[in-house]
């Protein structure tokens, strides 16, 4: 596992310097200007786009073949591209935490993000990494990538629009707009079963993944 | 206990099928697979080393069912599966977290025998170069099967004999075995203690080397000759313009009819190209 990781790590030196640019810039962004939110939005679709990106350079490569004369479980491959997700979603904490500090002694932060609006983003981005993965290893990157996409807009939107007979307006207004801070008010005595949740889906799309790579051939 | 033993081994694709096939690689030995594009070479590999499940048959690695004891195997294939952005100095790392037995030091050896440089990304290396650390990086484990899928193509002769030379080392100790795929079949005819010959997923021939070699004959003559001899004493027949060839098994051949050598390359393309 944590060969796998390291390569992946590697693999990715250049990606990773680039999202540790833009923590900085837009931790700096973020001080400055005294908002945080679109920052914390951006760090989470970055890392969740971190195993997708890892992927691709595997298939580019084909290391998918050379990992599996490895003596490591192929299970352990599958593994290490949720926890590289998880680590960058991880990573994009660390910003949020000095947000938090930076409010608390100084006036510099003018809409200071709350812990409640953290838990949530990393609940959301966790969410999204859990339904995406079990597409992108079964239909590989490009394919999975889109396939994920389309069915978790189906699923955002579609669910909603039948459950509004249609009307888009109403869905945008119930659904999209404000949704984090509706959830958060949902969900606002209660985080810890958001982040929970969110892991239990994790463990269940790891396992639905283990069992798709085991099934088919390797490439 | 041999290294490899196929049983009836099948894989169906829409367009192509391996198999049935029985293939074994005595341990000790080196095998050298051939056939042409297409035949089933690297489908057969990838079978041995579970990347594919067969449809039918069985795979056994060392006695035991299926590829398992990947601890003290090296694979090569036919180009180099690093993400490019790696130096072997980052290989080294993560194949020294993989492997239970990697000697880092080995593995120093071999990139400062093979002129490797540490840093630079495996993207930049020659083919040559790419090849000898995917070589560097099979054998600085205790590995006693190496699995070659297509090495040396590619490479010039100078880079293929260094290679050549690396599993001649490693067949110096009787518990290493090798099963070698390769178009050139000169590379073949160094190393190989057995043949085995694929066409059209099928193992057409699977012989010892040195009696393959002395067993058959070309045979230049009229088809009127040829006639003549008994149809199982023809393995194949090429006719041209202006001469018929045939390969023919020696002893079955008068010994009035001069019967030229036979080089490995010769019986790939007379089963290759098999008339009736």
């Amino acid at each position: 596992m944590y060969a796998l990781l390291l390569k992946d790590i590697l693999a990715l030196k250049r990606t990773l310097r680039i999202y540790a640019a833009f923590l900085v810039i837009y931790c700096a962004i973020g001080i400055f200007s005294g908002n945080s939110s679109f920052f914390m939005v951006f760090i989470t679709v970055l890392s969740i786009m971190l195993p997708i990106n890892a992927m691709t350079i595997d298939k580019g490569c084909h290391w998918n073949a050379y990992a599996a004369c490895l003596p490591i479980p192929r299970s352990m491959g599958v593994l290490s591209k949720y926890i590289l997700a998880g680590l960058g979603i991880l990573a994009a904490i660390v910003p949020c935490l000095v947000y938090l500090l930076i409010d608390r002694y100084t006036d510099l932060i003018t809409d200071p993000t709350s812990w409640s609006e953290i838990i949530l983003m990393i609940t959301l981005g966790l969410t999204i990494l859990a339904f995406q993965m079990p597409f992108l290893f079964r239909f590989g990157p490009e394919r999975g990538r889109f396939a994920s996409m389309a069915a978790l807009l189906l699923l955002c939107l579609g669910l909603p629009i039948l459950v509004m007979k249609g009307n888009v307006i109403a869905v945008h207004e119930t659904f999209v707009q404000n949704i984090i801070t509706q959830m958060a008010g949902f969900f606002q005595p209660r985080m810890w079963v958001l982040i929970v949740g969110a892991l239990m889906l994790n463990v269940l799309s790891a396992v639905i993944s283990i069992v798709i790579v085991n099934r088919h051939d390797v490439d | 206990m041999d290294a490899i033993h196929l049983h009836n081994v099948s894989k169906h694709y829409p367009a192509f099928t391996l198999g049935p096939l029985d293939l074994t690689v005595p341990t000790g030995s080196v095998v050298g697979f051939i056939g042409e594009n297409g035949a089933g070479k690297s489908t057969t590999i990838k079978l041995i080393l579970g990347l594919l499940m067969p449809d039918s048959g069985s795979v056994q690695v060392f006695g035991e069912d299926g590829c398992r004891d990947l601890e003290h195997i090296g694979v090569v294939f036919d180009s180099c599966h690093f993400p490019g952005d790696l130096s072997a100095r980052d290989i080294g790392r993560v194949l020294s977290a993989s492997f239970r037995t990697w000697s880092a030091k080995t593995f120093e050896d071999y990139l400062t025998r093979f002129d490797l440089p540490r840093k630079k990304p495996v993207k930049d290396y020659s083919r040559g170069m790419q090849m000898k650390l995917s070589i560097a990086c099979a054998l600085s484990h205790d590995c006693r099967l190496l699995l070659l899928d297509e090495p040396t193509s590619g490479l010039d002769p100078v880079i293929r004999d260094e290679i050549l030379d690396i599993f001649y080392d490693f067949m110096q100790d009787d518990s290493h075995s090798i099963l070698i795929s390769s178009h050139i079949t000169s590379d073949l005819e160094k190393i190989c203690d057995y043949v085995a010959f694929i066409h059209q997923g099928q193992i057409a021939l699977f012989e010892e080397k040195d009696s393959l070699l002395a067993r058959l004959g070309i045979l230049h003559a009229d088809p009127s000759v040829l006639s003549s001899l008994a149809p199982d004493a023809i393995l194949g027949v090429r006719r041209g313009q202006f001469q018929t060839q045939a390969l023919v098994e020696r002893d079955r051949v008068p010994s009035s009819l001069p019967l030229e050598p036979v080089k490995l390359d010769d019986i790939l393309l007379f089963l290759a190209r098999k008339e009736g």
